[in-house]
Formats: C-alpha cells, structure tokens, sequence
C-alpha cells in the first residue's frame, strides 16, 4: 500500500518534472541498443586492440629487459676478456723477457765459449807457428852449417884425411 | 827355345872370366834380338849376383879423388871379408860431388860412407848413432 501510495505519488512527480515516459523508454531502448551494439562491435575490436597493444608493451619491456641483461652480460664479458687480456699479455711479456734473457745469457756463454776457442786456436796456431819457424831456422842453419862444412871439406880435404875416413867408416862397418 | 834373363846373366857371368868381349857382344846381340835393351840395367845387376855366387864380385867404388893403394886395399879386404868372394874386380870412380869418404856399390848391397850423405842427413836433422 505504502509503495503503489509512493508510486502514485511519483507518477505524479514524474509528470509534474515533464517527463515522457514514452520518450524515456525509447530513449533507454535506444540507449540499450546502442550499448549492445557498442559491447558487440566496437567496444571488443577496441579492447583486443587496446590488449595487443598492452602486450606488445609487456613484450618490449621484456625485450628491452632481456637487452639490458645482455647488454649487461656483454659488458661484464667484455670487461673479463679485457682483464684476461691483460693478465695473458703480463704473461707473454714477462715469458718474452724471460726468453730474452735466456737468448741473451746464451749468447754471452757462447760469445765467451767462442772467444775462448779462438783465443786457444790462435795460441795454437801462435805455437805451430813458432815451432815451425824453429825447425825452419833449424833447418836453414843446419843447411848452412852442412854447406859451409862442405866448402871447407872440399877444399881442405888431403888423400890422407880421405884414407883415415875410409878406413874408420870401414871399421864402423864391420 | 827361349832364354831367360836369368839364364843369361847366368851364362854371361861363367864367360866374363874368359872371353869376356865375345860373351858382352853376344849379349848384347841377344838384347837386341829380343827387344829387351831396357832390361840391360836389370840384366848387369843379375850377372854381378850371379857371378857373387860364383865367388866373383863385382863392385863400384865412388870417392871424391883418387884412392891411396893403402885404401884400395883396405876397401878391397873390408870386401873379401863382407862377401866371402875369392875373386874381387873393383871399378873406382871419382864424383867430386860425394866431398869425402866412399860409396860402395855391390851386387846385393851398398855403403854409404861419403860426407856428403852425412852432411845431408845433418842438414835435414836426420840423427845416426
């Protein structure tokens, strides 16, 4: 009772604000259509799109996280090789200064092993040399000596020194 | 029939007692004969062996002047003695070159006592007893 009261009551409210129910109601059909036809048409393009669009967001955001990480990865790589290299090279360069300084002492000892040897064939030859001259002076003198005694021989020698010589090498050859 | 060189200097050195000339020419026929007058060096030296073993020696005595009689003899019993040969024929030649002393030259040996052989020695530092 109270509500059909109220209703009435409104009914006449609503008259006396000018409302048209016909218009209202066509109005709110019109309305619902134009709902339905939006949540049927244009409103589901739009959300997909507007989620495509959401989506291809995410996954660049993930794409653009995964190149930070690479990036990030590359770098801290890249600072590795750099550190390796640089370790790798302090290692070739005190192997290199090693080796030189092994070639270097190898050459001193076989400069010096040279050294001595030509030293020592140069005393050798110093020797030979010198022994050589000795028996080249001994022999020219023994030569001269021989000629000399020749010439003296030749012209002092008497028959009888000749026969005492005979005589004493026929002795000695008996 | 062929003759050996042996056989020759054995045959020329029974005839150099006797008939010495015609037993040379006939020798000296057979070099030629033969085609052997280089062996004529060999041949001589043959004949003075084999006449050695006959008790005939033949020797060349080289001295740097004319040898006394007193060496002669001494040179020729210094060979009796060596040789054991009864018979002993010795050609005495002079070289100036040998200085002093004596070469002896036999069929099977030689002596060198010349001064000049001992002065080479010398000279090449060859030292002797």
């Amino acid at each position: 009772m109270i509500s059909l009261t109220y209703f009435a009551a409104s009914s006449d409210l609503f008259s006396s604000l000018g409302i048209n129910w016909p218009a209202l109601l066509l109005n709110g059909a019109a309305f619902l259509v134009t709902v339905a036809i939006l949540g049927k048409w244009v409103y589901p393009p739009l959300v997909r799109a507007l989620d495509r669009k959401t989506d291809e967001l995410n996954e660049a955001a993930k794409l653009k996280a995964s190149a930070d990480a690479e990036l990030e990865a590359a770098r801290t790589e890249a600072h590795q090789i750099v550190t390796d290299g640089h370790v790798a090279a302090r290692e070739i360069l005190a192997g290199a200064k090693a080796e030189a300084q092994s070639v270097v002492e190898t050459a001193r000892r076989q400069a010096e092993l040279q050294a001595a040897r030509v030293l020592e064939d140069g005393r050798s030859q110093l020797d030979r040399e010198v022994i050589a001259a000795r028996e080249g002076l001994g022999r020219e003198t023994r030569e001269l000596v021989a000629s000399a005694t020749a010439a003296l021989i030749g012209a002092t020698n008497t028959p009888a020194v000749d026969s005492e010589l005979i005589t004493r090498a026929l002795e000695r050859a008996k | 029939m062929t003759v050996t060189r042996t056989r020759a200097a054995q045959y020329l050195a029974e005839q150099l007692g006797e008939g010495r000339a015609q037993a040379l020419r006939r020798t000296a026929a057979w070099l030629i004969r033969t085609g052997r007058t280089r062996e004529l060096s060999y041949l001589a030296r043959d004949v003075a062996q084999a006449a050695l073993n006959n008790g005939t020696l033949y020797a060349v005595v080289t001295s740097a002047q004319s040898l006394s009689p007193e060496s002669k003899r001494t040179i020729t019993n210094f060979l009796e003695r060596a040789t054991q040969a009864h018979t002993i024929e010795v050609e005495y030649r002079l070289d100036p070159g040998v200085i002093g002393g004596v070469y002896l030259d036999l069929p099977n040996a030689h002596l060198d006592a010349t001064l000049r052989t001992r002065l080479n020695h010398f000279a090449k530092g060859i030292t002797h007893e």
